[in-house]
């Protein structure tokens, strides 16, 4: 067999096998350097507070975009990795909505929250209790 | 010659073998994501025979697999140009959260020197150009994918890494080179500006008159840059001076890029890219320099979908005609 062959029959299982036993739990912390697996998680994230149904879909969708699109400009420019903590973000996003505040204002928010380093505060905070 | 192809069935055996372990130890790690990114292209040049063109520019599959809490590894395999030619592009393994908030990577990744913007359509000369002065010159690219072993502390203040590859690019998993590469990278931040600089020193095989690698004798290639990164507002500016060596070939180039994020004032996620480059290939030449402008648009239709538009104008007078616009559809499984 050839190898491309086998590598993307191997890919086919494992999508095959990540599709049926997919975990429904976001990650409490994801290290990556790669934009696709970014944008994978970051979706996850609206997908989990979407499907909750509190909040209207096409607000929510996309929402994380501008956090994205920094943690690339800053980190992925210069093949750092990136370290995201999907719980807590989706949280913070979650509250916040709830607080009534604009879609534009928390995108906002998330960038200042990553500069800041925030999100990391509040996961090493959320790990002590 | 019997032994020798037996020594290729064996090689291809272990070759299938390696993979094979690392794959399993995929299959074994706790948290696997797949996923699969195409990307279709739309390109006008006048020069070229038909000037409107297609193209199925690449197609990636990622496996990106947390093995525990502290390590990772990851898989990418692209297939470019029409699919026609694949390749293994980066395949690594690595330990996070080592002492002095350290991380180490082994296998083939992206050489950690300067930077390497991978959101626009076209790619920077200064970042992607090889040298090879003549065609018997192996080809030094800076920033590529090579194999090896790398080291970085990431501080709040400053970050640091070391890297050693084998220097002779992507899957040759194999060395065929008789020295190592060494590449450096060290970055100071106050607050929302970042200041740093990158080295990269290295020897390779000299090439005979006949094309073939010489054991005995060896080229020096070194490079030098010095970077700076802003991020105001909602514009990420970056910019970057470089020099390089391969032997007696000394090159020069230099860059400014910025990121603009749109999404809050004009259409939401809308993101603006601009590169000024400038880039001498050889510094002795007086006439092949390039100056090239690249304005590009990046617009995240939904989730999955991203559509790019991109011009590349190139302002030296007697380039002009090589003018380019991309427009570039995302997509991603």
């Amino acid at each position: 067999m050839k190898l491309p062959l086998f590598i993307i029959l191997f890919f086919g299982c494992l999508c095959a096998h990540h599709v049926l036993y997919a975990q429904d739990q976001l990650p409490e912390k994801v290290h990556t350097s790669i934009d696709k697996i970014l944008d994978d998680h970051l979706a996850e994230i609206e997908n989990t507070i979407i499907q909750e149904k509190e909040f209207d879909a096409r607000t929510v969708l996309l929402v994380t975009v501008p956090l994205e699109n920094f943690i690339e400009d800053v980190l992925f420019t210069i093949n750092r990795p990136a370290v995201i903590y999907p719980k807590v973000i989706c949280k913070v996003i979650r509250d916040q909505f709830r607080q009534g505040k604009s879609r534009e204002e928390i995108e906002r928010m998330l960038v200042t929250m990553q500069k800041q380093n925030k999100f990391e505060k509040l996961y090493a905070a959320e790990r002590q209790k | 010659m019997l032994l020798n192809a037996k020594n290729n069935t064996r090689m291809q055996w272990l070759k299938y073998l390696a993979w094979s372990m690392l794959l399993a130890a995929f299959v074994y790690a706790g948290d696997i994501k797949p996923s699969v990114e195409v990307e279709f292209n739309m390109f006008y040049n006048r020069n070229y025979p038909q000037p409107l063109s297609f193209q199925l520019r690449e197609a990636k599959l990622f496996l990106d697999a947390d093995i525990s809490e502290r390590s990772a590894a990851l898989i990418e395999y692209t297939m470019k140009d029409n699919l026609i030619r694949s390749q293994l592009e980066r395949a690594y393994f690595t330990q996070h959260e080592l002492p002095f908030n350290s991380q180490l990577t082994l296998g083939q990744f992206r050489n950690p020197f300067g930077y390497f913007d991978p959101f626009t359509v076209s790619h920077s000369t200064t970042k992607s150009t090889g040298l090879a002065p003549d065609t018997l010159m192996p080809e030094f690219k800076l920033r590529d994918l090579d194999v090896g072993l790398y080291w970085e502390s990431q501080g709040e203040a400053v970050t640091f890494g070391l890297g050693v590859t084998n220097g002779n690019g992507i899957n040759n998993l194999k060395d065929d080179n008789n020295f190592k590469d060494f590449v450096g990278h060290a970055v100071v931040s106050f607050g929302e500006l970042q200041v740093g600089v990158n080295g990269y020193y290295g020897r390779k095989n000299s090439v005979n008159n006949d094309g073939s690698v010489s054991s005995y004798s060896s080229v020096e290639v070194m490079a030098a840059g010095l970077e700076a990164m802003a991020y105001v507002g909602n514009a990420t500016i970056a910019m970057e001076a470089l020099v390089r060596n391969y032997g007696t070939l000394h090159s020069a180039g230099s860059y400014l890029t910025m990121n603009y994020d749109l999404s809050s004032f004009l259409i939401p996620t809308l993101r603006s890219t601009t590169r000024l480059e400038v880039f001498d290939p050889d510094t002795h030449v007086p006439t092949d320099e390039s100056v090239q402008w690249a304005q590009g648009f990046l617009y995240t239709i939904s989730r999955g979908y991203l559509a790019k538009l991109e011009f590349v104008l190139n302002l030296e007078k007697y380039r002009r005609q090589g003018n380019e616009i991309f427009f570039e559809l995302e997509y991603e499984l």
